[in-house]
């Protein structure tokens, strides 16, 4: 059995960075480490050329382990520009722990290999590689305020992880193979072991996912965390798990009747616990948190959708509307929680603890920001001209099947969530756009933005966050005229 | 005699126990050796369904080596973060707090008024 190497270069040169990074560690002293950050980004960014020079490098890896399509190509993008976007919120927040550069190196590679992997165990071993490093990341980045909600984190990864484990000798049992690539046998056959299965199945994807029973974690950990664990759950933590369990719903979906449903009306009361949450919310964290659960709820809706009605498949090519989503989503979550660190970071010396309060007079303070902010903010929220509308549409649009079980009634749902989201974003774009703060003094303020405006690592963040604004108006600019003249939306981002 | 019914039974068994540790226990490193539990049945599940449903296919062993490292790793982490809290917390009580407790004194409240 041979590997071909030649088809993961990026990642092997991702893997082998991070390693040299950390003996840098154990002989270089850490005050000479400032440039750590710039050179993480310079080995993300390289490994994004590499990636787009071998684009067309396709085939299996080796056999009945790693394979190399087109779909998992487009996840080394995303995961990689998720990458940047932690290394340029690492850059800004200039947390003094160098070993986070290394974690961060070895998870972005983990949950890229984890798409190209097509055996469940290697699944599993790459998903635990990414939580792994979630375990690590929020004691070296937080406060140390409170540890209450880390424990219960830890708690709940180990027990998930096991459960994980438990599930894999469940399918053993049943296929007597772990290739994702086998379909399953007939379900009358071992009807008790498909029901466990998927009963186990559906309880590690709350708990990882953080949907309706233990809804609970994520929001604390984020409050008592901060900025950097609550981006990385957000934008590669949560992902890099939702795509594990797209792998496996993909392959292994025993009973989509029995299941499909319960586990589309567990994510609809997620979406509405966490919409109606988010409304009573004052810190910022965990605003953010129970609004990005949210998003992703409605991302997989669209997944689970695409597996059990066939209106869409991701493998098929027919049309990636989810992918397009969480495209999207990553896009513009990332540049909405670095644009309000960046903010805090040097406009604003706030905790975030009543953050309505805190965004007022911002159009004022900082012109440029607010107004990219307010583009990602209206995105976010689905108004028609944006790329956030586009993927909105679509997935109710593509939902609604009168001939379908509960089909309607759950795109009415959608519906109705996206006016509750309507509402929390939107007030937050008033309160922006209202007047500033009494006790802040104009003057003093737009000083201090002239004097930081000489900082690289502002200019640089600010250029990241433009630069995501702009291609969210493009792509929805672009698909809201095909929508006009009844053409496809997206067509340049099919596959 | 052990057949693959029995071997299914007493894997289930022990990770019912393993479920009830968790939500019945208090203390961090209790819940840590009740989710040992599940990922034991898993190991006996594995041997069990190697040995009597596929004997010709070895993987089933090999599979069983590579998750008793998966679920080291997970145990070092595990008491890592246990190490880690107590050092930097030494007034803090190593307890969670968490919703099943909560639910079990409502329902055991519920019980006793009525």
């Amino acid at each position: 059995m041979s590997i071909d190497f030649s088809l993961i270069i990026p990642e092997i040169f991702i893997l082998i960075s991070s390693f040299f990074i950390l003996l840098f560690l154990l002989f270089i002293n850490r005050k000479y480490l400032s440039w750590l950050g710039y050179l993480c980004l310079i080995i993300i960014i390289t490994a994004l050329i590499l990636t787009f020079i071998f684009k067309n490098n396709t085939g299996i890896i080796s056999p009945n382990l790693l394979k190399v399509n087109k779909i998992s190509n487009f996840f080394r993008y995303f995961f990689l520009f998720s990458g940047l976007a932690l290394v340029i919120s690492l850059i800004i927040s200039k947390i003094e722990r160098p070993e986070i550069y290394t974690l961060i190196l070895i998870s972005i590679s983990g949950s890229i290999l984890l798409n190209h992997s097509i055996n469940l165990l290697l699944l599993i071993f790459f998903l635990e590689i990414v939580t792994v490093s979630s375990y690590f990341i929020p004691i070296l980045s937080s406060n140390k305020s409170s540890w209450l909600s880390y424990l219960r984190y830890g708690i709940f990864g180990i027990i998930s992880s096991f459960l994980l484990i438990y599930f894999i000798s469940l399918v053993f049992g049943l296929t007597g193979s772990l290739s994702l690539d086998i379909n399953v046998i007939s379900i009358e056959k071992l009807g008790i072991l498909l029901i466990i299965a998927n009963i186990v199945l559906m309880v590690i994807m709350m708990i990882r996912l953080s949907l309706f029973p233990f809804h609970f974690w994520f929001p604390s950990l984020a409050k008592d965390s901060g900025f950097f664990t609550t981006i990385f759950f957000i934008i590669l933590f949560i992902p890099a798990n939702l795509l594990a369990f797209q792998k496996i719903f993909e392959r292994l979906y025993f009973t989509p009747l029995f299941s499909c449903h319960i586990t589309i009306g567990l994510i609809c009361l997620t979406l509405l616990f966490l919409n109606i949450g988010a409304i009573f919310q004052k810190n910022i964290w965990r605003f953010l948190a129970f609004s990005n659960i949210a998003q992703i709820c409605f991302i997989f809706v669209g997944i689970l959708y695409s597996q059990y009605l066939k209106i869409y498949s991701i493998y098929l090519g027919i049309d990636n509307i989810t992918l397009i989503y969480l495209l999207i989503y990553l896009i513009s979550t990332s540049a909405l929680i670095i644009g309000l660190e960046t903010y805090r970071i040097y406009n604003l010396k706030t905790n975030w603890v009543d953050f309505l309060e805190d965004f007022r007079g911002w159009g004022k303070t900082n012109p440029i920001l607010s107004l990219t902010l307010f583009v990602i903010l209206i995105s976010q929220i689905g108004v028609p001209g944006t790329a956030g509308f586009l993927v909105k549409y679509s997935l109710i649009k593509n939902i609604i099947n009168p001939t379908g079980h509960f089909d309607f009634e759950i795109s009415i749902f959608l519906l109705i969530n996206y006016l509750i989201a309507f509402y929390y974003y939107g007030r937050i774009i008033l309160y922006m756009w209202s007047k500033p703060k009494k006790h802040i003094n104009q003057e003093s303020e737009s000083k201090k933005i002239k004097i930081l405006k000489k900082d690289f690592s502002y200019i640089l963040v600010l250029s990241f966050i433009t630069l995501c604004s702009i291609i969210i108006l493009i792509i929805g600019i672009y698909g809201f005229t095909n929508l006009i003249s009844n053409k496809p939306l997206l067509s340049f981002l099919r596959f | 005699m052990l057949s693959l019914n029995n071997c299914f039974l007493i894997s289930t068994f022990i990770l019912c126990i393993g479920i009830f540790g968790i939500l019945y226990r208090r203390k961090f490193v209790h819940k840590l050796i009740s989710s040992s539990l599940i990922s034991l049945s898993a190991i006996i599940n594995f041997i069990s369904f190697a040995y009597f449903l596929y004997p010709e296919n070895i993987s089933g062993l090999v599979i069983t080596i590579l998750i008793i490292g998966l679920m080291m790793m997970q145990f070092s982490v595990g008491f890592f973060i246990y190490y880690f809290v107590q050092k930097e917390e030494k007034d803090m009580e190593i307890e969670l707090e968490d919703t099943f407790l909560r639910l079990k004194k409502r329902l055991m409240n519920f019980f006793r008024r009525k």
